[in-house]
């Protein structure tokens, strides 16, 4: 019970990393390379910033702004300096190396026996259960701790989704849309795209940081290595949410690259239990995600051969 | 009223791709006019639309639309004051949203985008009155995506959306050239009849000389950059397509006759 | 439907084989017209095996037969069954039916040695002493003002053959601003006004009426033609130059100095036009390009291929007189200068063999009316030069002009 519970926080919070690249790689169409430099900026901001005795909450937020500026920084590479997309992600990422280890003075901070945000839930369950240190899901005895942090992130991510929901459905957040589908159709609609894409590029790596330090809190620790293939866990996610609940309506996408965030981490959490050395985790992703871009080209191949000719028939 | 004053454009210049796309034109066009732009390939008729619409900014002259100087303004600025269909009928809307988030988008057409819920039952239904207008029964498919309509069916949207919002100006884009014969007639027609119905100025690229004949008040006729013939008032009523076809054979006549002709004609023409 | 087609000495006959129906109809005729233009016009149709005959049927015979009329050929179906006869006998067209080949086709048939006969090839000596008296009009120089005094009124009787630039206006001044190209043969003038837009206009000389021109340039014959020849396609030639019209026209009436009047089927025309009038000008002297292209207008392409033209000419032997004026060399005839005026037309079938002139202007003249008026230039540009003017099939009539010493 204690792997699933810890599947299903590692999902949620990852989700939050799925939802702000769903903005970018989904909504303005655009191959954002600077989240796995922002993940990393959100996680070590908001421990440098935890450590000096902020409050994690204050913290937290200063991380989504941090993201933020990543991602708008990309944003103006591209529009304002014509960079490609990708090397704007890659040079704002490779920037971002040095930014964390400034930031954070060294490698790695542990974040050990300091508050975290889920802190006030753990309180309030304990008031609840009468002060033990467990409490019994479903039968299983779990530690409050853990029940707390699961509690608080599924809080902000339904907060998270929700709000992001009923944001793309504005008269802005329908604009951003079609910025991905039609950038000629928006300028003839008398918004500038490139703003537009400036500000998603801003709200993407701003959930993407946000994502980032609740992952330093959760752990426990804040490195600066730990941003390294996030990109291409998160788009996995996306394309398993996808593959799960369709993309029908805008609230059925967002909630698909929620639970398909979960549903990676629990495959991931299956598949090292059954022995799969952590350090092919990676690879194993990457194969997964080739799999799943080329995937529906080759149904479509596959099944042009097998009925194919006998439409001609 | 647009009034275009000596514009110029060239593209790659001082390279071997240089091209002078748009050489000196002027052009006045009166509140209410409806003006067809005719011309051979690479003639700058869209070019000269895009200079209006803002696609660039021209190397010299000033574009005055409504009294107001726009030839710095970028293109989206511009959008406020002109509605734009294209010739290619998938560019002016997004594929993957409705056809009700498209046109509630043009509904606010060089307007601030608030953060209030874009679609609602009032907005669908002021939305389904005007589509039920195209006649082909859209008004119950306002939740489809834009991107499962035929061509023409998109392109007839397009129009609508461009109009919403009175424009100052309408620009079209040879905005039937891509589709068939059947809906090219038909939104012909209907740019006709929101043309006349809104009493809009309008510029249309047209390469269909039928088309030009039959729908606009004025034809301005462009070669290499330059316009070359103005029918207008009295002398458009009384054009007909073998006249612009002449017209377009002097006009390339007078192409072929160079200085070798001359040298040539001053030994032969006595 | 099949059609078999065979030549046999001046006869063309075409085996028509399967059903001469509304769908069939049009492509019956156009390949008999096609066959008329090309000079065929004594046309043969063997309905041995012609099975079906409807209304559309008979109303493609009618227009080829209206056709054949008008270049007096002949028309005859041959060999038909009966319910063709009766339907043909019906419409009332029972003098086209004919129970087998005339003789001298049949007899030509049994021969087999004979081959295919030249369609229309020969030259006919019309009034041995017919001849022409030139008189010219050059006080004009391109491209000098004009001035009143260069300005003479022409007639145009029926003897007259005539180019120049001119007005039909009936004062010097009111033609200031209309000087254009003219060509007139037999009295009738066909003119254009010099406006880039404008289509040839015409004066026919009717009954008591003379038309006058006011020019500024001419060339203007006077007389009678002497000889004509006519000129259709062979192994040799697909068409035939100027120059070599030219040339021809010289040798048929053994002089240095001829005109002629040339109706024939285009191949390709050169040439330029006025679309400004020179009494506009301002200035003296040559105007430089690009400003010459607001005064003349030049064809670009060879034009008018398919069409029928008029063309009336003056050409000399060079070395034989004192340089001429009006009269430029030819580039592709070093040996002669000529002056051409052409007005095109709507192509119209011209009779084989041996026929009149004024006839067959004013038949020209009562179709359709002319598309163009060019003066005609033999361009010599080198790789660029569109060549000379040529024609494909038609008539020249000509003769010598007998007062060319007393002019110079």
């Amino acid at each position: 019970m204690n792997l699933i519970i810890g599947a299903f926080t590692m999902g949620l919070i990852l989700s939050l990393l799925s939802l702000g690249m769903l903005i970018s790689f989904r909504m303005i169409k655009f191959t954002d390379i600077t989240v796995d430099g922002s993940i990393t900026l959100g996680a070590s901001l908001s421990a440098v910033l935890i450590m000096a005795g902020w409050s994690p909450w204050l913290a937290t937020l200063m991380a989504f702004s941090a993201g933020a500026v990543a991602g708008m920084v990309t944003g103006i590479l591209h529009t304002r300096f014509k960079i490609q997309e990708i090397l704007a992600g890659i040079l704002v990422m490779t920037a971002l190396y040095s930014v964390n280890l400034r930031i954070m003075g060294r490698s790695n901070i542990p974040l050990l026996d300091t508050e975290t945000i889920s802190g006030g839930t753990e309180k309030l369950l304990q008031q609840f259960t009468g002060g033990t240190s467990k409490m019994n899901v479903f039968g299983w005895p779990v530690p409050l701790t853990d029940m707390a942090v699961f509690i608080t992130i599924a809080i902000i991510c339904i907060i998270t989704g929700i709000l992001l929901n009923r944001f793309l459905k504005t008269h802005f957040g329908t604009v951003l849309r079609a910025t991905g589908n039609n950038p000629q159709m928006v300028r003839a609609q008398g918004v500038n795209n490139n703003t537009m894409v400036v500000f998603s590029l801003a709200l993407s790596n701003g959930l993407v940081a946000l994502s980032g330090a609740l992952l330093a809190q959760y752990q426990g620790f804040a490195d600066v290595q730990m941003g390294i293939g996030m990109m291409v866990w998160g788009l996995a996610s996306i394309i398993i949410g996808e593959a799960l609940v369709g993309k029908s309506s805008l609230g059925i996408t967002i909630t698909g690259a929620i639970l398909g965030t979960i549903l990676f981490r629990l495959l991931i959490a299956i598949a090292l239990r059954w022995g799969l050395n952590p350090n092919d985790l990676k690879l194993v992703t990457a194969v997964f995600v080739f799999f799943a871009l080329v995937a529906p080209y080759m149904f479509k191949s596959l099944s042009s051969k097998f009925f194919g000719g006998s439409r001609h028939a | 009223m647009l009034k275009i004053n000596a514009i110029s454009k060239t593209f790659f210049p001082n390279t071997v791709n240089e091209v002078g796309a748009l050489n000196n034109v002027s052009l006045t066009i009166k509140e209410g006019c409806f003006t067809a732009i005719i011309g051979t390939n690479g003639s700058g008729k869209s070019t000269l639309l895009n200079a209006i619409a803002g696609t660039f900014i021209p190397d010299q002259g000033s574009i005055l639309l409504n009294e107001t100087e726009i030839s710095a303004w970028p293109e989206y600025k511009r959008a406020s004051l002109i509605g734009r269909v294209f010739q290619n009928p998938f560019a002016g809307s997004a594929a993957e949203m409705t056809i009700a988030e498209n046109i509630i988008m043009a509904m606010r057409r060089g307007q601030s985008r608030p953060l209030r819920l874009a679609v609602n039952a009032a907005v669908k239904e002021e939305i389904a009155e005007k589509v039920r207008m195209l006649k082909m029964g859209l008004e119950d498919r306002l939740d489809n995506p834009i991107g499962t309509l035929s061509g023409g069916q998109r392109q007839a949207l397009t129009l609508l959306m461009a109009t919403w919002l009175k424009p100052k100006l309408l620009l079209l884009d040879e905005h039937t050239a891509a589709l068939d014969p059947k809906s090219a007639a038909k939104v012909a027609e209907l740019t006709k009849h929101i043309i006349e119905k809104e009493n809009l100025t309008a510029l249309m690229v047209t390469h269909s000389m039928q088309q030009a004949v039959d729908l606009p008040d004025r034809i301005v006729m462009m070669h290499r950059g330059q316009i070359v013939e103005d029918y207008r008032d009295e002398m458009k009523k009384r054009v007909r397509v073998p006249d612009l076809i002449e017209t377009f054979n002097r006009v390339q006549k007078r192409e072929l006759f160079d200085e070798s002709v001359a040298a040539m004609l001053q030994q032969q023409y006595i | 439907m099949q059609l078999i087609q065979e030549q046999l000495g001046k006869y063309f006959v075409i085996k028509a084989i399967g059903k001469l129906d509304a769908s069939w109809a049009d492509y019956f005729a156009e390949t008999c017209l096609d066959l008329i233009r090309n000079g065929h016009h004594n046309l043969i149709i063997d309905a041995d095996e012609l099975n079906f005959l409807s209304s559309a049927g008979i109303r493609s015979l009618l227009r080829i037969n209206k056709e054949l009329h008008s270049v007096k050929g002949s028309f005859l179906i041959v060999h038909a069954q009966d319910f063709v006869v009766k339907t043909i006998e019906m419409t009332g067209f029972k003098h086209w039916i004919s129970k087998d080949f005339p003789k001298e086709l049949l007899a030509l048939k049994s021969d087999h040695s004979f081959s295919s006969a030249q369609v229309d090839e020969g030259s006919f000596v019309l009034n041995p002493s017919g001849s022409l008296t030139l008189s010219v009009v050059a006080d004009w120089q391109p491209w000098n003002t004009v001035k009143a005094e260069n300005i003479s009124k022409l007639h145009f009787p029926a003897s007259v053959f005539a180019l120049g630039i001119g007005s039909a206006a009936d004062s010097p001044e009111e033609a200031r601003s209309h000087f254009g190209e003219f060509v007139a043969v037999g009295g009738h003038v066909i003119f254009q006004a010099p406006e880039a837009k404008s289509r040839p206009d015409y004066l026919l000389a009717e009954k008591d009426f003379i038309p006058q021109m006011q020019a500024i340039q001419a060339l203007y014959c006077n007389g009678e033609m002497s000889h004509l020849f006519r000129f259709s396609p062979d192994e040799k030639n697909a068409f035939f130059g100027l120059s070599d019209i030219s040339e021809k026209a010289l040798s048929i009436t053994k002089c240095n100095a001829a005109a002629f009047v040339v109706l024939a089927e285009v191949d390709g025309l050169v040439g330029a036009n006025l679309i400004q009038s020179p009494g506009l000008l301002k200035n003296n002297g040559i105007i430089p390009f690009p400003e010459i292209r607001e005064w003349l207008s030049f064809c670009g392409e060879r034009v008018f291929s398919g069409y029928q033209a008029m063309v009336f000419g003056v050409v000399t032997r060079n070395g034989a007189f004192e340089k001429m004026p009006l009269l430029a060399s030819l580039p592709s005839n070093p040996e002669l200068s000529g002056h051409f005026h052409a007005a095109v037309f709507p192509y119209q079938p011209l009779q084989n063999g041996k026929i009149d002139l004024i006839q067959n202007v004013q038949k020209l003249l009562s179709g359709p009316p002319p598309q163009a008026l060019m003066h005609l230039a033999d361009d010599n540009r080198p790789a660029i030069g569109l060549g000379q003017s040529s024609l494909i099939r038609g008539a020249c009539w000509c003769a010598p002009i007998q007062n060319m010493e007393g002019i110079l």
